[in-house]
């Protein structure tokens, strides 16, 4: 037992020494979190919503359709561009980029609503970026709905129509859209949050990659007792993280304008044992690396397909069930679903109780795994590697000295 | 001047590909980097955009109000096709708690005297609440029940319109006095897999591209072995890097080929434009992040240092793009970055061709910013040049 407590923490002196003097590691695993957290917090920070340009085709020109026009260009979303004559001055436009949606008003606009009948416009947005349509759209429905009531009281009120109250006969249902958790619908809440967690398990796999291959360039392992190395390679990489989280979510989160409605405590247990699966995910993968370029070759390309995967840029619900079935076994995933409950929604530590499990399921499943790729690799005669020769640094010294 | 170009194609570089040819059929990390891993990627993208919809969100409903017209709205959010009514509740507080839970993304309360209200003419008040976490989620649940509204509110008004006397057709007119027709430009479906798929596959193809080049470049100074590259080429600078990079932007093509399959079959992606201006744009996407590779291990000298920068920076592309987050909501500054990497231009070449069939001189900007990204290696030759020959340089990693 002695042993076991003596291999434990020597282990975690060496890791810790491995980290330390390795340029690579600390850029990945120390710099790595803070200047993506940055760089993406940059990006998407930006809550300042912005009028899309739109290019108007009025053939009625009248009072009426100015009208309409100005009451338009008055949305939050829509920018009225300019006036144009033809549909082929307005492509170009498009086509350009200078606007994003063309509204036609036709010629006898004005001449059917003087008539009391309905009068068409049309709008055609430009769909092949999903955010200004659903702007552009959003902007004109309310326009066009707003301005019809308005009429339709007006028609009322003209044909003298026995009502008692007109409001009530034009409008009948007042809606009322309540947005939750994100009432601006800004992208930084949405999507920095998950972007945070994914930054951790990445850095942590590709840190961990780094050191584990970087050791077997050296030729360098441990031949006695798994369990103590694997858990003073894991305890060093957990308080690390541990600390690093703490600078991530509880300084930058709240300078980044994000919302922090979870408690300490709650988002602290998601949090440890999120770290906890993705370590030894990590040791688990490590094994795969034989030279310490390559966890960033193999898994950079890997963040967008696993956010992807996650559900938390499109619904979980609408994703093919093998890709949700793929997605349970990375620990990002549930572990971006509870942060965001926690966090942006203030969910309490039983709301997220079935990602808790999840993950320590994750934990056992991924520890287990690592024990035994640790323990065959034990059994293995190890030579050191041919990739090494202008290796400076090496850890075999300091092995002895500690 | 001809002849000087003709010896240097049939000497240097010929012996730098032949040389170039078999490390890359010994390496493991080349296959993998240069053809298996953004193939499998690009596949994995296919399979989750294929047929994708925003069908069957969760939502709670909560009946306060327990009436005919009640039930009757309740069958038309029911009908929704993004919407589907997973939990019926009988207060706001649970709806909340399913929000919390994860189980929906909002709730839709109709109120007590919901429908007395609108027998008596006074507006009646519903309530949906949605969660703002997943915008696209949002975004369908948002427009579908807006159109459940409009439209169960326009039969309440026809009803009330035609038993005051007036016909169908007036009644109509009055309860939607400026009709909206909407023609959505260039993805008339609103199509989730043509709307991100060529970005999605894109980019894992750059990615694959800029590692390829640090990896194949740097290797030759991490392993030591750029002396042999260097007089393989006969100390050539310029024969040493096209014979090292030519086989490579060849395979990167043949690649790319296979994307354009995978859009075109595997998504059913529209083509607008011409596929040559697309295979243009391609192969200078392919060049001009050659070129970055090359810039970053020629800054470095060191492959470990330029992987890592290399794939952040390559990685935040997609970001930089504006295909999700538009770039004129960026911060002024961040829109000035978001033109430092050529997949911006090639996102809206590539949008431009598929989607749009926007007219090529309105897309030579694009082609000439991509070009220019052939020119950064230029100011680091000098270093790359010591470095191929200077021991002191290897090894670094």
């Amino acid at each position: 037992m002695k042993n076991f407590f003596q291999i434990l923490l020597r282990t975690i002196c060496i890791q810790w020494h491995a980290i330390r003097r390795d340029e690579g590691v600390i850029l990945i695993l120390l710099g790595a979190p803070f200047i993506y957290a940055l760089l993406y917090g940059a990006i998407y920070g930006s809550e300042q919503t912005e009028e899309i340009p739109v290019v108007v085709i009025d053939h009625s020109h009248t009072p009426k359709s100015r009208q309409l026009v100005r009451a338009l260009d008055a949305t939050p979303e829509i920018r009225i561009l300019g006036e144009t004559l033809t549909s082929e001055e307005a492509k170009d436009q498009i086509y350009t980029g200078e606007a994003h949606g063309v509204i036609h008003l036709p010629k006898n606009f004005a001449n059917k609503i003087y008539a009391q009948e309905q009068a068409d416009i049309s709008l055609l947005p430009d769909a092949s970026y999903m955010l200004y349509y659903r702007e552009i759209l959003q902007g004109t429905m309310r326009v066009t709905q707003t301005q019809g009531a308005e009429l339709a009281l007006e028609w009322l009120v003209r044909d003298s129509v026995p009502v008692t109250n007109p409001r009530g006969m034009v409008m009948p249902i007042t809606y009322r859209e309540e947005i939750c958790y994100n009432p601006t619908l800004g992208y930084g809440i949405f999507l920095l949050p998950a972007i945070l967690i994914l930054i951790l398990q990445q850095t942590l796999l590709i840190g961990e990659g780094m050191i584990a291959a970087t050791r077997r360039e050296q030729g360098i392992e441990e031949r006695r007792s798994p369990v103590a190395t694997l858990l003073g390679r894991s305890l060093t990489l957990i308080l690390l993280y541990g600390l690093i989280s703490l600078l991530l979510f509880g300084i930058l989160y709240p300078l980044l304008g994000l919302p922090a409605e979870g408690s300490f405590s709650t988002v602290a247990t998601l949090l440890g044992i999120y770290l906890s699966a993705t370590v030894l995910l990590a040791q688990l993968i490590s094994h795969l690396f034989h030279r310490r370029e390559e966890p960033l070759i193999y898994l950079i390309s890997l963040s967008i397909p696993l956010l992807m995967i996650s559900g938390v840029s499109l619904p979980a619900e609408v994703l093919p069930e093998w890709i949700r079935t793929l997605g349970e076994w990375i620990p990002s995933t549930p572990a971006m679903r509870g942060f965001i409950r926690v966090q942006t929604m203030g969910a309490s530590i039983q709301e997220i109780g079935r990602e808790l499990i999840h993950l320590v399921c994750l934990t056992l499943f991924y520890g287990i795994g690592a024990l035994w790729a640790c323990s065959r690799r034990e059994k293995k005669i190890v030579c050191p590697s041919k990739n090494t020769p202008f290796y400076q640094t090496s850890l075999t010294s300091m092995d002895k000295e500690l | 001047m001809i002849g000087q170009i003709k010896g240097m194609i049939s000497g240097q570089i010929q012996a730098t590909v032949r040389r170039e040819m078999k490390r890359l059929l010994k390496s493991r990390q080349i296959r993998l980097i240069a053809v298996v891993i953004p193939l499998l990627l690009m596949l994995f993208f296919v399979l989750l955009l294929r047929n994708i919809t925003l069908k069957e969100l969760p939502i709670a409903l909560c009946d306060e109000d327990h009436t005919p017209l009640s039930r009757q709205l309740t069958r038309m959010v029911e009908a929704a096709p993004a919407i589907r009514i997973a939990y019926e509740v009988h207060s706001t507080e649970i709806a909340q708690e399913l929000l919390r839970d994860g189980q929906i993304w909002g709730f839709v309360l109709i109120p007590r005297n919901f429908e007395r209200h609108i027998y008596e003419g006074v507006p009646a008040t519903l309530c949906s609440y949605l969660t703002g976490t997943n915008l696209s989620a949002n975004g369908a649940l948002q427009r579908d029940l807006q159109l459940v509204i409009l439209n169960f509110s326009a039969s309440i008004e026809i009803e009330k319109y035609c038993v005051r006397g007036l016909s169908t057709n007036q009644a109509m007119s009055r309860v939607q006095p400026i009709r909206l027709i909407v023609h959505p430009l260039f993805n008339p479906t609103l199509n989730y897999a043509i709307y991100l798929g060529p970005s999605f596959l894109a980019m894992m193809f750059l990615l694959s591209v800029l590692l390829t080049s640090i990896w194949v470049i740097g290797d030759e100074l991490r392993q030591g072995t750029a002396a042999m590259w260097y007089s393989t080429a006969k100390g050539s600078l310029m024969g040493a890097l096209i014979g090292k990079l030519i086989p490579y932007t060849g395979i990167h093509l043949l690649v790319a080929q296979l994307m354009f399959l995978l859009l075109f079959l595997g998504l059913d992606l529209p083509l607008e434009g011409s596929l040559w201006r697309l295979q243009a744009a391609t192969l200078l996407l392919v060049l001009s992040y050659q070129a970055i590779g090359l810039m970053l291990v020629s800054a470095t000298r060191n492959l470990r240092l330029a992987l890592s920068l290399g794939g952040g920076y390559g990685v935040a592309a997609f970001s930089f793009s504006g295909l999700t987050f538009p770039i004129s909501a960026m911060y002024p500054i961040i829109r000035g970055l978001s033109h430092l990497s050529p997949f911006t231009a090639y996102t809206k070449i590539m949008i431009g061709t598929t989607l749009s069939g926007t007219p090529t001189h309105d897309l030579l900007p694009e082609f000439a910013t991509m070009t220019l990204f052939l020119l950064t290696p230029l100011p680091f030759m000098q270093r790359l040049h010591r470095a191929l020959s200077d021991q002191t340089e290897w090894g670094r990693s």
